[in-house]
């Protein structure tokens, strides 16, 4: 491959003002070598870009370095073929001229340092091949409810081929053999049949003759990558011997929805004492019976017990939710569900009293205003507070509720005839496998297969309940999407909604977090759209998110490998399976491009092409480091993650606060792939310090990679013994955990770890 | 100790809801009126315990309390309450609750429930009053007979003032009677030594003359003077000359009716005994509130119900008809016109005092002084107990 280097430099936007432009290109020229070495006024004007186009078709350039604005600015401009040209911007004017005095030597410094590293990275970058295949487009859709059949419709919409495959012998999932369904608008008082909409809903899905139905199915495994998907779809009814479908899917879109926490084990609320105290959906299925099915209005409710119609009814929200020993979390449904059967109780028993007894009434949005509507009936009394216990007298067939800290200023008792349990949502996401009694994976045994003890190479908070029973994925890392808490399905909820930490797996609706229908038919149609996405980008070569559009992709050098499978384990979306020695075996279809596995292998065989340990390696490398230690002369080597902390830096200079000029940074996909050579190759060359700013990690992360930070954070834990040993302070490294938003905060964080590091002292490695 | 077993009875929060215009169902116990309340005390939180108490219609507890009356509807929980749950308004509504309360005889809760009821009641009595007169004086007067001896103020003492002077007092005794039984009586928590009663009546008698609860309604930093001259005790001094003047004009006819019926215009003692000045302050002041009320720019005149606006009309109307009679005597009109004009007078006058006064808005002025009353015994029979 041919390196015809042409360094252009932009001396517009007070670039030309601030720093000796002339010097620039006399050092670019000295240290680089290139074929083309010119400054512009106005680089990305028509005359500018004209000037590169020139320089590319006579000249034959082929690496442009351009010299000017953040890569985050003027893409469309400055865009050439990318399988032909590697276009590589240095940013002089967000990271150098507006963030440092101008006309300072050291701003100079810091801008010739910043032209070198462009330069070098873009004579060893090769040029991307993306992988493209023709490859299988049909959608396949888990869960006949009322997500699933939505995610089918609109797939079908959209002209994509769609397999849905339903467990039960009906489509319409949870709603199908209820009664009323709570009215989602105002006046919130047309009280309609659950099954309105729903079964036109159905009738839709098994007319089009773009869906295929499976109903009585289940998923028996599912192996392949997006695009080429292998599904075995089984029988679900029971006969065994019934041979198992197969189905080459694209993409998936998990809709299995929720099934009621289980009330047994409520019963410090009492249930079990007597049938009439029973949970939300046992009400709603009683009202079902009651009804025949939707046919009748007129019926009242009786007890269980004795017949006679109900003359009084308790609710206890929350029951078993926002409790640690239960579920902890807000299912988001229970207090409509409530006030709607209150509803309906009054409406066909209107001597009854119906109470509430909640910790907070929590109707999201509109329905606030059936929540008002509700607490103007006179028969319905709201109080909050906390049950403290249930008893059953006998004799008279009350049940007796006791009420603590509530908002009457003290203790109450409440008679009843009925209680109603308000239990919550559990993601039907797959059941845990309780194998030899540990459900835990032990990640710390992990050996390679030379026999050699690994340290554990995968932070234990990442350790993965195992799973099965839903997808049955054929995936080295477990048989299930990875779970973020509660059984939810992981993602990075605020960025990507529907994502699951599995390429081309989709879930939606309340399998992905407790929904109604309502917004159970907004995610439908968010997480098709999403399944389609993936679909095309994949037959394309591109990546989807975060780096969509990327068509670079890591190349396994096998042959050197020590099949220490840190990569396969790391890998946040288990991109890559094992061979039964170890060797990992990529899935470029999974892949989301973020280097996590190149910055785990500890022989180094994983690179892209044009992001490589040896690439940020000649990077660190060209970094000038003066050997008089003087104050200005420290240098600290930031890596920058790209998503949050490389934009930070950049609303940094677009507010023109002033950044200490020691720093010289490097972007990176994701601190999750800086791997640990380069922390050598920067402290061996004499840089003083290493500052890691990336995403917030832990339970509610930011990283868009899900793990990277966290890895990054977890693996200088190792680095530290290494630098221990080198006799060189542990404190020159740091990791910041930050948000885009924090940008105000930059010049204090970096202040503060130059501070640290000039305290230490100058690197002792220095000349060497 | 046994928790309160609740006891929620909706006939009662639907009749709460009838005779007012609070949304308390509204309310989400956030506490706001409480806090911002100036008279609410720790002790007391009204109106937010009245706000739940209603809401679940928690009849023993609303009848015991004896908060509402505390309360002067200075509007400011109304303000500020974030659901618009109008507090200031059912502690309005619960005051006309606890009327019918105290009211053994069932007609308050008819009167509040029904306007139609207070048209028919206060019909029937003027109706009564003709009939009587018509039986005592005829329906004109004798040719040539001189005013006392067409409408003799002997008569008039004997079948119309002292008759119902003893029925107002039987009945508002028998109220308030109920009253002590149902708050102070029923509350076993609180024992109140006899002493006590005596030693605490200035308190009695210094809220009834100076109803000095409706100045801290206001609890502004500023000075008395502040207040005064930018009008924040507007409502309290219009609110204590009116009350002041009916009770002075009450007591003047009950006892010197003789002089009302003689043409002697300018009696010392009559200005002394505020007879003309306290006419004025009738008039003025039922104008001051019917003007508040149309005009519904404070709170606490921003909701009317029929029986407020009954009382300030019937006493406008009352005030109007004695100040012509009284006219007409001293400017000497005819016999026959004055007789006419007395009738009319009483026609008016006796409606409003045998329906407003013991079953409607008038009692307020019994069972407000009277509550502050009891509530400072069981505040201070509860200091005497803890210490």
């Amino acid at each position: 491959m041919d390196n015809n280097l042409g360094i252009y430099i932009c001396s517009g936007c007070d670039i030309g003002k601030s720093l000796n432009v002339e010097r620039l290109i006399n050092t670019a020229k000295d240290s680089n070598k290139p074929l083309v070495c010119v400054s512009h006024e106005f680089l990305c004007g028509p005359e500018g870009i004209n000037l590169i186009k020139n320089d590319i078709s006579e000249k034959k350039i082929n690496k442009v370095v351009i010299a000017a604005c953040s890569m985050r600015a003027k893409q469309d401009v400055f865009n050439f073929d990318q399988f032909t040209i590697h276009t590589e911007r240095v940013n002089l004017r967000e990271h150098v001229i507006w963030i440092s005095p101008p006309n300072d030597n050291n701003t100079q410094l810091l801008a010739e340092d910043y032209i070198n590293m462009g330069a070098s990275r873009a004579k060893k970058a090769a040029f991307p091949e993306p992988l493209v295949q023709d490859l299988n487009k049909t959608v396949l859709v888990v869960g006949g409810g009322v997500t699933g059949l939505n995610a089918s419709i609109n797939a079908a919409k959209a002209g994509y081929d769609v397999v849905l495959v339903e467990k039960k012998p009906n489509l319409g999932g949870f709603p199908f053999s209820k009664y009323k369904k709570w009215e989602t608008k105002p006046p919130f008082d047309k009280n309609t049949w659950i099954r309105e909409g729903l079964d036109e809903l159905i009738s839709e899905a098994e007319k089009s003759n773009k869906i295929k139905i499976y109903k009585n199915y289940k998923i028996k495994s599912i192996s392949g990558a997006p695009g080429k998907f292998n599904a075995e779809i089984e029988s679900s009814a029971g006969n065994s011997g019934a041979e198992p479908v197969k189905e080459i899917v694209g993409s998936i879109v998990v809709a299995t929805g929720w099934k009621p926490y289980d009330a047994k084990k409520l019963n410090n609320l009492g249930y079990g004492l007597t049938p009439d105290i029973l949970t939300n959906v046992e009400l709603e299925e009683l009202y079902s019976q009651l009804s025949d099915g939707g046919k009748s209005e007129n019926f009242t409710l009786k007890r269980k017990s004795d017949g006679n119609p109900v003359k009084s009814v308790l609710f206890i929200q929350c029951a078993g939710s926002r409790d640690e020993n239960h579920l902890p979390y807000c299912s988001t449904v229970c207090c409509m569900s409530s006030l709607k059967e209150a509803a309906l109780i009054r409406k066909n028993n209107p001597d009854a009293n119906v109470y509430i007894i909640y910790k907070d009434m929590r109707t999201m949005g509109e329905y606030e205003n059936f929540y008002r509507k509700m607490q103007d009936d006179e028969g319905i009394f709201m109080v909050k507070g906390v049950v403290s216990g249930v008893s059953y007298d006998k004799n008279g067939n009350t049940i007796g509720v006791k009420v603590k800290d509530t908002l009457f200023g003290g203790d109450i008792d409440i008679n009843t005839e009925m209680v109603v349990l308000a239990t919550g949502m559990v993601p039907n996401s797959g059941e845990i496998e309780l194998k030899d009694n540990t459900a835990t994976l032990n990640i710390g045994e992990v050996k390679s297969a030379s026999g050699a003890s690994c340290p554990p190479s995968v932070p234990v908070s990442t350790a993965q309940v195992p799973k099965s029973g839903l997808l049955n994925l054929s995936y080295r890392q477990g048989k299930e999407m990875p779970d973020l808490v509660y059984g939810f399905p992981d993602s990075n909820f605020i960025c990507f909604p529907y994502e699951s930490r599995r390429t081309g797996i989709y879930p939606a609706g309340s399998v992905r977090m407790p929904l109604d229908t309502v917004f159970s038919v907004d995610d439908a149609k968010g997480a098709v759209l999403k399944a389609i996405q993936c679909i095309e980008q994949t037959s394309k070569g591109r990546a989807v998110h975060p780096r969509s559009n990327d068509t670079t992709y890591p190349f396994f050098d096998l042959p050197r490998c020590t099949q220490c499978k840190r990569c396969t384990e790391e890998c946040p979306f288990g991109a890559i399976d094992e061979d039964e020695k170890g060797t990992p075996q990529y899935n470029p279809e999974r892949c989301r491009r973020c280097g996590i596995c190149m910055g785990a292998c500890p022989v180094r065989i994983i690179s892209f092409k044009n992001y490589s340990p040896d690439i940020i390696g000649s990077m660190i490398k060209s970094i000038y480091v003066p050997e008089d230690p003087t104050d200005e002369n420290y240098r600290i080597l930031v890596f920058a993650c790209e998503n949050d902390a490389y934009p930070a830096l950049d609303i940094l200079g677009l507010n023109k606060l002033n950044l200490s000029s020691n720093i010289r940074v490097i972007p990176v996909r994701c601190l999750g792939s800086i791997n640990n050579v380069w922390y050598a190759d920067a402290l061996s060359k004499g840089i003083d310090g290493i500052l890691l700013l990336g995403c917030k990690y832990g339970d509610d992360y930011q990283c868009h990679f899900t793990k990277g930070s966290e890895l990054a954070s977890y693996r200088m834990g190792n680095l530290k013994e290494t630098l221990t040993r080198l006799v060189l302070e542990e404190e020159r490294v740091r990791q910041v955990q930050l948000e885009y938003t924090d940008y105000m905060k930059l010049p204090e964080i970096v202040e503060d770890f130059v501070n640290k590091v000039k305290s230490l002292g100058p690197n002792p490695y220095k000349g060497f | 100790m046994n928790n309160t077993v609740i006891k929620t009875d909706n006939e009662l929060v639907k009749y709460i809801k009838e005779v007012g215009e609070s949304n308390f169902k509204k309310c989400f116990q956030c506490g706001t009126c409480s806090a911002v309340c100036p008279l609410s005390t720790e002790d007391r939180p009204f109106p937010r315990k009245e706000m739940i108490m209603a809401g679940w219609g928690m009849k023993e507890e609303l009848t015991a309390d004896l908060d509402p009356w505390l309360c002067y509807y200075c509007g400011e929980c109304s303000k500020n309450c974030p659901r618009k749950a109008e507090p200031g308004e059912l502690m309005m509504s619960l005051r006309r609750f606890l009327i019918s309360a105290y009211d053994w005889t069932g007609i308050s809760k008819l009167l509040y429930k029904s306007k139609y009821a207070e048209y028919i009641a206060i019909l029937i009595v003027a109706l009564g009053v003709l009939i009587e007169w018509a039986v005592l004086f005829g329906l004109h007067p004798a040719a040539g007979a001189t005013l006392s001896q067409a409408v003799s103020p002997e008569k008039v003492d004997y079948f119309f003032d002292w008759p119902i002077s003893a029925f107002l007092a039987i009945m508002l005794t028998s109220f308030i009677y109920n009253m002590y039984r149902k708050t102070v009586l029923s509350d076993k928590s609180v024992k109140i030594p006899l002493s006590l009663y005596v030693t605490e009546a200035w308190s009695l008698i210094f809220n009834f003359f100076t109803q000095y609860r409706y100045a801290k309604c206001d609890d502004s930093e500023e000075s008395a003077a502040k207040k005064l001259t930018s009008g924040k005790y507007n409502f309290w001094l219009a609110h204590l000359f009116l009350m002041i003047s009916y009770v002075s004009l009450f007591v003047a006819i009950v006892f010197f009716l003789d002089w009302f019926q003689s043409e002697n215009s300018m009696p010392i003692l009559h200005i002394v005994l505020f007879d003309y000045f306290a006419s004025i302050g009738l008039i003025f002041g039922t104008i001051y509130f019917i003007i508040k009320r149309f005009s519904k720019k404070i709170e606490r005149s921003k909701f009317s119900h029929h029986t407020d606006w009954m009382f300030v009309i019937l006493l406008f109307l009352t005030a109007v008809s004695g100040v012509l009679l009284r006219a007409s005597i001293v400017y000497s009109y005819s016999v026959s016109a004055i007789f006419y004009i007395y009738l009319i007078h009483l026609m008016i006058l006796f409606p409003m005092l045998v329906i407003e006064v013991p079953f409607s808005k008038w009692s307020h002025l019994a069972y407000r002084p009277v509550a502050v009353y009891f509530a400072n015994l069981k505040e201070k029979a509860k200091n005497l107990s803890n210490n």
